[in-house]
């Protein structure tokens, strides 16, 4: 008898517990006021009774999260109400939700809201179950972007074929060679019109106001730039994100050597992190020096290391087959010194031959 | 008797329990997507998508996860649902996948989606989650759709990318700017809450006719 009544109260005590943290935790209505109430009265007579003196924290953390001023610790005889109090906090309960009450899972309930997991054994389910959840999100994650990832990269080459033929409208096909530049160039293209070589389309990356911009700078013959297009950028919309406009793109057209802002280029007025960033990343592809015609621009030797390019000049690749050629061969010219992944033409048209055969378009835009 | 509880759930998620209109959460992304249409369409699929998802996994596991990690795991399985949804749309639908940017990784903070796991899928079965998901993120997209409407057919003049009115109509910019967000939806709430209330005045009399001493 004696210990039917504990176990009927620590039942109702736990019922009161959970009653007032779900009602806590939902809008204030009028109904929920009067529920917290009653089970806050049932709760402080039950915190009376010995047997519930473990969960005395958990009831003190709850009342002090409903700071109304109606809760208080009474002196109340009041342990029978705990029962069918309970029920009615129940009841009352599905009001806004819907569904909540009916699933059979009143020890799973009561087990996330006791507190008293102090347990040593406790801990290493804790962490074992985080470990787990953690392991199994990783291994679904690392599957999906392995079957992913073709088409994400399919559709970022898509991306830079339609910036490479709205710079260079001519381009037939573009290739992507293997170069030994590093951070930040992050891809050379070489621009084809059919078979000659038009231009070089180069990717890079720099650090603007919001995270990394991607562009892609386009070099004609001459070592001048063709265009630059913004290929992503997270910049602040309406300020930083105006850099990605046609219009003061254009202002790039043409330019050659190293960029300096203010004589080269302006930056945009409240913009001018993501503008610096813009020609950082044009100025990284400048300092490569690359020419269409097969020859370095004069102002390669004049420019100081950059930090941030493994090396600065064309490297040749030691288990790269010379092409064999006819004719009299130009010094120094990158075809040799690229891996192409389509074939190379057998004749390498001389300078003049590439000046007759694509000259530079004047720009309407 | 199962067909009342869920045509309930649904009406509670699209019009008294609105995630957005009545709960006001997913501000941010609600505000910030709405200037065009498709984009809140896309939008709204995508957190409906990561909401059930959520949901179910968070359902089934309720028994499992401890209470002191549940805000932690809860975090880590939405965060994995939101990862997987924006490789998807970056490799199969990336005109998509741009438009959003940024806002498909803020998904995982979204408090639709968190307050939706605490509140009823870490106490309740799987079925019962799956249609909360659906009905709260039918809710979310319809109340998305409705903002983007007004904001893109008289911001922009145009809806779905075609334009409506022609070329002489003069566009209400300011719509389109986060300024006219704020007080698009903030009358949108106000109309709702009209229709709310009226609605708890209609019941609140037929409970008194009928004759029904009981209140509340």
């Amino acid at each position: 008898m004696q210990s039917n009544d504990s176990e009927k109260k620590k039942l109702g005590h736990r019922h009161a517990v959970r009653g007032i943290y779900r009602a806590a935790s939902k809008e204030e209505t009028p109904a929920a006021e009067t529920n917290v109430k009653a089970a806050a009265e049932s709760l402080a007579a039950a915190v009376q009774d010995e047997n519930v003196k473990e969960s005395a924290p958990a009831a003190e953390e709850v009342t002090a999260e409903k700071d109304n001023g109606t809760v208080s610790e009474k002196e109340d005889t009041a342990a029978d109400k705990a029962v069918p109090e309970e029920t009615d906090v129940r009841e009352n309960d599905g009001t806004s939700e819907t569904a909540s009450e009916d699933t059979g899972s009143q020890d799973g309930d009561d087990d996330q809201y006791a507190e008293d997991k102090g347990s040593a054994g406790g801990i290493f389910k804790i962490g074992a179950v985080l470990l787990s959840i953690c392991a199994v999100v990783t291994l679904v994650l690392s599957l999906v972007n392995f079957l992913t990832f073709d088409a994400a990269q399919a559709n970022k080459k898509k991306e830079i074929d339609i910036a490479i033929s709205s710079m260079f409208p001519k381009s037939t096909s573009s290739v992507e060679v293997e170069t030994e530049y590093g951070d930040p160039i992050s891809g050379v293209y070489k621009v084809m019109e059919n078979d000659t070589h038009i231009g070089y389309a180069v990717g890079t990356t720099a650090n603007g106001f919001g995270g990394k911009i991607e562009m892609l700078v386009g070099i004609e013959n001459g070592g001048n730039i063709r265009g630059v297009k913004i290929i992503s950028l997270s910049e602040t919309p309406n300020v930083g994100s105006r850099v990605d406009d046609d219009e003061y793109l254009s202002g790039y057209k043409g330019k050659s050597g190293i960029l300096k802002l203010k004589e080269d280029i302006d930056a945009i007025s409240g913009a001018s992190i993501s503008s610096k960033a813009v020609l950082t990343g044009v100025n990284s592809v400048m300092q490569l020096g690359l020419d269409v015609d097969g020859r370095e621009t004069e102002d390669n030797e004049e420019t100081s290391e950059p930090d941030n390019t493994e090396t600065g000049r064309l490297l040749p690749d030691p288990e790269l087959e010379t092409v064999p050629v006819e004719g009299d061969v130009p010094d120094a010219s990158y075809d040799t010194y690229f891996r192409a992944e389509t074939a190379v033409p057998e004749e390498i048209p001389d300078e003049t031959a590439i000046l007759e055969i694509v000259p530079v378009p004047s720009e309407e835009k | 008797m199962a067909g009342k509880k869920i045509s309930a759930q649904f009406k509670e998620g699209i019009l008294t329990n609105n995630p957005v209109f009545v709960q006001l959460l997913g501000m941010c992304s609600t505000l910030a997507i709405t200037t065009t249409v498709t984009n809140a369409l896309g939008m709204g699929l995508s957190v409906t998508a990561v909401l059930i998802c959520s949901n179910i996994l968070i359902s089934a596991l309720r028994k499992i996860i401890p209470n002191q990690i549940r805000i932690a795991s809860y975090i880590v399985i939405i965060s994995g649902f939101v990862t997987v949804v924006e490789m998807l749309m970056k490799a199969y639908t990336p005109e998509l996948s741009k438009s959003l940017g940024l806002f498909i990784p803020l998904i995982v903070v979204n408090c639709i989606i968190l307050a939706r796991a605490e509140a009823f899928a870490s106490k309740n079965a799987v079925l019962p989650s799956i249609i909360d998901g659906v009905a709260m993120g039918i809710g979310y997209t319809v109340a998305l759709i409705l903002l983007a409407f007004i904001r893109e057919l008289f911001g922009s003049g145009t809806l779905l990318g075609y334009s409506v009115f022609g070329d002489s109509y003069q566009p209400v910019s300011m719509l389109v700017s986060p300024a006219g967000a704020f007080i698009t939806l903030g009358f949108i709430i106000a109309a709702v809450q009209k229709i709310l209330l009226r609605k708890k005045d209609r019941d609140f009399r037929k409970q008194h006719e009928s004759g029904d001493g009981s209140d509340d």
